[in-house]
């Protein structure tokens, strides 16, 4: 058995292929599947399952937050509102106020029934009632300068009649809406939002200020009756003080949150904390704002929302309505950016993320060290495996364990014995036969050797002794001449001396020389079986060269056409090579096409396990029926048009045997054959 | 050719043997032709041992040699001589019925001086026979055991 022959099927494993690397591979996808598996739970939850996502769950967190800063401040607001209403109240529900209001407003109207003069307003403000009046509201407008102004103006002509700040008295409010307002009927209580008021000189500032006004009744009078008020006081509050930190201090809304407050057609109170999209600053009173959470607010609803804001960015917010007169309010927002909510969970994913890459490593790790762990034994057994196949017959496994693999790997060991003693058995049997085969077959060589040898020795004597006939035959006829023979056996005598006896010696002779012919061809046989085989790198072309040459004589002679394209180079017997061919050549010329002018063509090629080369004739060709005979022994296919010894294909074939090649031949007849030899491309070990 | 050389034939084979003597005596030799059926008798002959004919000293020789004998073979033979200081001096000429190279090769490594294959074709015996005949008139021979070749 030749131990270096690889099997085909046993290629070189590729990466990634082995038991391990599988191991690793599998496991490892299993475990990143697992955690990214629960991270997306984690993060979006299972909604069957009613289990909401930590997005989710942040988003739900931020809403309540929202929620309860924006009830905070809308109940601050509310309460701040209420008391700003209640010092209203004290004024209007002071019977001392509403005295003195009465005597005021009637001493303003008996005046100006007479005069309309500015002075008369001078003269007012040294009625004794006047002073006290102011003195009385005063008290409520100073203490917590919260308010900026408070004035009473008369219900009949709107003209004020009293106020600390002394220069707007006179003036006329008649055509302002918390003025207005006041008179409708039912209407006890107003609150206006104004951007300019009278104690400002009336110019407008571009800010949120809001008036509380309010009816005020004769004492003496009941405040149902027809009569109607007497008076309108009004107290103008500075938000300053109070809405701005309201909106904007307390925490909760992160960095990019935001409280607003609108009024009820949703124009801005407050300034906004972001320029507009195009770059531009809100006026406050002026901006209306269009985003949903302000526009619900002021409509009167309120909620929680995820929605666009005025910048067009995606926010949370919470609104809420306050109500400041029967039916309209104004609207609270509390929003925050969603970005800046997910930015905490975003954070919390990147942390989850690296934490989980971190722990896919420790697996991938642990798993290598258990897959190693694991695949050993497999892997051992697998390369004892191998090693078996390719010969190494004594490998075992040593895989001992009492699982799957301990069972397979006894197994495998018994299997291995088994095998090797098979082999051991046929290796003896095949020495043993070989041995015998080699001796049979050097027995046969010997004996054909000495047989053709010896039995050449009497032939000699056969022929030598034929010719000594013949000489002696002559010999005799000189001595005894014919005329001195009897008349009557003078014809027998010349046909026994003249035709019977030289034709007799001449069939001897023949069969002589057939004999002869036959035993050198066993002998040129057992020769070529007994040459040395000497293998070389040949140079085919020159061989070529050289046995064409030894033809010259017969190839000018027969005027034969000869033509040789470069043979590739191989390295074998350069000996018996040039026998192979000139045997070859030898029988393309022998056997031409009588009468047709001979053509050989020689050309060779190199495949790529092989080199083939090719000699062409055109000669008579060779018959399917006879094709396998003709390398046999002594097969002569017209033995009697032409000579040989018919060995030379037979030498041909076993020559070719021993160069570990082969010949062939293709043909057909009347055409001519193709005689192709294959040579190993490189020189394997001598067979045995 | 002297006549004084005697021509040895070591030829197992007694037709062959004749053979040779008449084609030798046809195309002119007259020496003193002397036969040895097998090795052991012309090794005795020339080592002077055992009862038979023995060389003398002072004499020409020359030897036919057949490589194939019973016994002691050719080869043997001519080993055997070509070792020997004084025997060396014998031209041998070595007689086979093949014409294998090997054999021829060996022949010469080991000092045989010609080579004739016994052809099977008469004609071409004769010729070879002619031949010898041709190369013993003009070699030399030298006499064993004696002073000086002689011509």
């Amino acid at each position: 058995m030749n131990k270096t022959e690889k099997h085909p099927e046993q290629k070189k494993q590729l990466p990634f292929t082995g038991i391990k690397s599988k191991m690793l591979i599998y496991f490892g996808l299993i475990c990143a599947s697992i955690i990214i598996g629960i991270l997306v739970i984690y993060l979006f939850g299972i909604p069957i399952l009613n289990f909401h996502g930590a997005l989710s769950n942040q988003r739900v967190e931020v809403l309540q937050t929202l929620n309860l800063i924006a009830d905070l401040k809308k109940e601050r607001l509310e309460l701040w509102i209420n008391q700003r209403e209640h010092d209203v109240s004290i004024i209007v529900n002071s019977n001392i106020a509403k005295d003195l209001t009465e005597n005021l407003t009637e001493l303003v109207r008996s005046i100006t029934e007479i005069s309309n003069n500015s002075s008369i307003w001078i003269k007012l403000q040294e009625e004794k009632d006047y002073l006290d009046l102011v003195q009385f509201i005063d008290n409520i407008e100073r203490p917590y300068s919260i308010n900026e102004g408070i004035l009473i103006a008369d219900v009949k002509t709107g003209n004020v009649i009293c106020s600390p700040d002394s220069k707007i008295v006179g003036s006329n409010i008649s055509g302002q809406d918390y003025f207005m307002n006041i008179l409708s009927p039912g209407i006890f209580q107003n609150i206006s939002i104004i951007n300019k008021h009278p104690f400002h000189n009336g110019i407008e500032d571009r800010q949120f200020h809001f008036v509380i006004s309010h009816r005020i009744y004769s004492s003496r009078n009941n405040p149902d009756e027809a009569a109607g008020p007497i008076a309108v006081l009004a107290v103008f509050v500075n938000t300053d003080y109070f809405i701005k930190p309201l909106l904007h201090t307390g925490g909760g809304l992160g960095s990019t949150g935001e409280a607003l407050l609108v009024s009820m057609n949703a124009k801005i109170l407050s300034p906004l904390k972001y320029e507009l999209p195009d770059g531009s600053t809100a006026e406050v009173l002026e901006y209306e704002i269009i985003a949903k959470p302000a526009v619900f607010a002021a409509r009167g609803e309120e909620g929680i929302i995820s929605a666009i804001d005025y910048r067009g960015i995606p926010v949370l917010a919470a609104y809420r309505h306050i109500l400041i007169n029967h039916e309209t309010g104004w609207g609270l927002v509390v929003k925050i950016d969603e970005e800046e909510v997910f930015a905490a969970q975003r954070n919390n994913i990147a942390k989850i993320s690296i934490i989980s890459f971190i722990g896919l490593v420790m697996f991938v790790i642990l798993c290598n060290i258990f897959a190693n762990k694991l695949s050993r034994p497999i892997r051992h057994l697998s390369k004892t495996a191998e090693l078996l196949s390719k010969g190494r017959l004594h490998e075992r496994s040593h895989v001992i364990s009492n699982d799957e693999i301990g069972i397979l790997s006894s197994a495998f060991n018994s299997m291995a014995d088994q095998i090797e003693s098979w082999h051991n058995e046929f290796e003896i049997q095949l020495k043993k036969r070989t041995a015998s085969l080699e001796a049979v077959n050097k027995e046969l060589e010997q004996f054909v050797f000495i047989a053709s040898h010896d039995l050449r020795s009497p032939l000699i004597n056969i022929e030598g002794y034929s010719k000594e006939i013949e000489y002696d035959l002559e010999e005799f006829k000189k001595i005894i001449p014919l005329e001195d023979i009897p008349e009557g056996d003078n014809e027998k005598y010349k046909q026994f001396l003249n035709d019977e006896i030289p034709e007799s010696l001449n069939v001897i002779k023949n069969s002589v020389r057939k004999m002869d012919a036959l035993l050198s061809g066993l002998l040129k046989i057992s020769r070529s079986g007994r040459a040395m085989i000497n293998k070389k790198p040949v140079n085919m072309n020159m061989l070529i060269v050289e046995v064409i040459e030894s033809f010259d004589f017969e190839i000018k002679k027969i005027d034969a056409e000869l033509k040789v394209s470069g043979l590739p180079d191989c390295e074998s017997d350069e000996m018996q090579l040039s026998q192979v061919f000139s045997n070859l050549i030898s029988n393309a010329i022998k056997y031409r096409k009588p009468g047709r002018k001979l053509k050989i063509k020689i050309y060779g090629k190199k495949n790529t396990d092989n080199l083939q080369y090719y000699i062409e004739d055109n000669g008579i060709g060779i018959d399917e029926k006879h094709v396998k005979r003709i390398f046999e022994l002594f097969q002569r296919l017209n033995p009697k048009k032409t000579s040989g010894d018919g060995i030379g294909l037979t030498i041909v074939n076993k020559i070719m045997k021993k160069l570990n090649g082969s010949i062939n031949v293709k043909s057909e007849p009347d055409k001519g054959s193709t005689f192709y030899i294959t040579l190993p491309l490189k020189n394997y070990k001598e067979s045995v | 050719m002297n006549t004084e050389v005697v021509i040895l034939i070591a030829e197992d084979d007694d037709g062959h043997a004749k053979l040779i003597k008449k084609n030798l005596q046809r195309s002119g030799i007259s020496n003193e032709i002397i036969h040895f059926p097998d090795g052991e008798k012309i090794l005795d002959f020339l080592f002077k041992k055992g009862p038979g004919p023995h060389r003398k000293s002072g004499s020409s020789y020359l030897l036919l040699l057949d490589i194939r004998m019973p016994g002691i073979n050719g080869i043997d033979v001519l080993v055997q001589i070509k070792e020997d200081k004084e025997l060396r001096k014998i031209p041998v000429i070595m007689i086979t019925t093949t014409d294998d190279p090997i054999e021829v090769e060996h022949c010469h490594c080991l000092g045989c001086n010609n080579y004739i294959t016994k052809p099977i074709n008469y004609d071409n015996f004769i010729e070879a026979i002619r031949q010898l005949g041709l190369f013993l008139s003009v070699v030399q021979i030298p006499r064993i055991n004696g002073d000086k070749a002689i011509r």
